[in-house]
């Protein structure tokens, strides 16, 4: 949630914050308020696509009336984690058609990569996203959680089992090697139709990290 | 001693900054923390976009894009999602290869049903930048044609950031009880944690928004004389929210954002051509910025416009609304994304107008 006193970055010089100063109040509150806005707005775009042809989709390889069935996975997206561990929440979009115009839904799951075939199978409200449509033509669906109202947030749960290290350098060039913790995330698209000879056809997606209310 | 990034943020506590009482040194190590944390943790350079391309057995595809990295930036993790297009579902050698000419580096693409791993590169940049660069990867497909369906690019997060003042890095330590007030000193005490935070302003930012690009042979293409879109839908966008807008008292509500796009036109001495673009914010049909494509740039070659050595074309996007649960500005109570949409024409000569990236990006100020 929003962290910042004032809600606002507030102008501050930091000349005005010398060794040689007194710290008073308000210059340490304004400090306390600006770190706290900038992390609040930290937030990174992971995926904004759309497509430039008609053409431009991505559908699974089985349709199904009962499942649904694998379109993409995306990922290991670096999350930014909130101080309980959990990452960032995200705002998401999809965008897609019906082949044929038959209703087609699509969901979407967020999560570890071994857990989002189970997240999507169990539509687990905390984690997904439905979409569905029965346009032909390629558009941005409304989103709403799995059997409830309507959202493009997904608030991931707090858990060290996002985390891993990466081997990264410590400095530009002929630095010593050293490990980096990163929360890793993955964001997986599945669809189903109501009538097999009319795929869902996925051809857009938008997932971005919001620090929410 | 250097300034250590959290893996996590915090939120630092102003409850106990009051008159009357010492500003004291945990408030201070949480501010200076934090300040790492923002200035350490990396940024998205290219958010995952599907160029829905397919790459030849033996052909090479090169993408490029113009991004801003942060100065901080030493290694950029490339994620290529990449499946083999034989039909007797065998996998395909791959090489990636980021700049464009490097040395190749083999991966293997699965079969189309068995590909949902990423080809994963990662780039050790040759110098550390903090203005708009170009970003390149070749794509080369080995053994069979290879369908790319996802590339994406960000930075490596840093453990540890120089105290200087390109990197802004915090010495935590120097922030403890009974620790000397340094003044002056780069990366020390009160005054460096409020030039880490006013340099955070701009270092954390949402560097890359919308970032599209294909090889020169999938460039897309026009000959209309009248606007046509770019794209089949529009893209949505969202910029952060920073400042009180000094009119209403209330958050701003759009921040400028630049863009620049990669287009090719024949040097032929007649043909002109130019890219708008249009915002939901700005209203329907309503043109914020154009950039035009003169007689004969870039000598029938692909090139960015506007010139590279110049500052980049901008318009007004919607902000994010704090207020709200998932950020969007819900005018007239309906929640909304500002949806980017990119048009073009030829707006002389005979000759076709290409297209091959276009690139948005909250610029440095």
């Amino acid at each position: 949630m929003a962290s910042s006193e004032f809600t606002f970055y507030l102008r501050h010089d930091p000349a005005q914050l010398g060794g040689a100063d007194p710290v008073d109040v308000g210059q340490a509150r304004y400090l306390v308020n600006n770190v706290n806005h900038l992390a609040d707005v930290a937030g990174q775009v992971w995926i904004d696509y759309r497509p430039h042809a008609t053409s431009h989709f991505r559908e699974p390889a089985i349709a199904s009336t009962s499942e649904f069935k694998y379109i993409v996975t995306y990922g290991p997206f670096l999350a930014r984690l909130r101080p309980d561990g959990s990452p960032y929440p995200l705002r998401c979009a999809l965008c897609g058609k019906s082949q044929q115009g038959d209703n087609v839904t699509f969901r979407l799951a967020i999560g570890l990569n071994r857990e989002i075939r189970d997240l999507v199978e169990s539509g687990d409200a905390s984690q997904c996203l439905e979409a569905s449509t029965t346009s032909m033509n390629h558009g941005w669906l409304g989103t709403s959680v799995p059997g409830g109202s309507a959202s493009t947030l997904i608030e991931l749960p707090s858990s060290h089992e996002y985390m891993t290290e990466y081997t990264a350098e410590s400095a530009l060039a002929a630095g010593d090697p050293v490990s980096v913790r990163v929360a890793e995330v993955y964001v997986g698209v599945y669809g189903k139709t109501a009538n097999v000879a009319s795929k869902p056809h996925l051809s857009g997606l938008y997932v971005a990290e919001y620090v929410g209310l | 001693m250097s300034g250590g990034v959290p893996v996590r943020r915090l939120v630092a506590q102003h409850d106990g900054i009051l008159i009357g009482k010492a500003v004291r040194s945990p408030h201070l190590f949480d501010v200076g923390a934090q300040a790492n944390w923002l200035n350490g943790r990396a940024s998205v350079l290219i958010p995952l976009f599907d160029p829905f391309i397919t790459v030849n057995a033996g052909a090479t595809a090169t993408m490029r894009w113009r991004v801003e990295t942060r100065y901080a930036a030493i290694q950029l993790i490339w994620l290529v999602f990449a499946r083999s297009l034989d039909g007797t579902g065998r996998a395909s050698a791959v090489q990636l290869a980021a700049p464009t000419g490097t040395t190749l580096t083999s991966r293997v693409a699965a079969a189309a049903r068995e590909a949902t791993a990423p080809l994963v590169l990662v780039q050790n940049l040759a110098s550390q930048n903090a203005s708009e660069v170009e970003l390149s990867l070749d794509v080369k497909a080995i053994d069979f044609n290879c369908e790319v369906y996802g590339v994406a690019c960000f930075e490596m997060p840093r453990l540890n950031l120089a105290q200087d003042a390109n990197e802004y890095g915090v010495d935590l330590l120097t922030l403890g009880a009974r620790q000397p007030i340094y003044d002056g000193a780069a990366g020390q005490s009160i005054d460096a944690v409020a030039e880490a935070v006013k340099r955070a302003k701009n270092i954390a930012r949402r560097n890359g928004m919308l970032m599209w690009a294909v090889p020169e042979a999938s460039a897309l293409t026009t000959t209309s004389a009248v606007l046509v879109d770019l794209a089949t839908v529009d893209a949505p966008a969202l910029a952060r929210c920073l400042f009180r807008d000094p009119a209403t008292g209330l958050a701003e509500l759009t921040r400028t954002v630049a863009w620049r796009v990669r287009v090719k036109i024949p040097n032929d001495g007649l043909t002109t051509g130019e890219i708008v673009v249009q915002t939901t914010r700005g209203g329907a049909g309503v043109t914020l910025a154009t950039i035009s494509i003169p007689v004969n740039s870039g000598a029938g070659a692909f090139h960015y416009l506007p010139s590279t050595a110049g500052a980049p074309s901008t318009f007004l996007l919607d902000c994010d609304d704090l207020t709200q649960v998932d950020g969007r500005q819900a005018p007239g109570g309906t929640p909304r994304f500002d949806f980017i949409k990119f048009r073009w024409r030829r707006t002389a000569g005979t000759g076709t107008v290409e297209c091959n990236g276009v690139f948005v990006f909250e610029p440095a100020p």
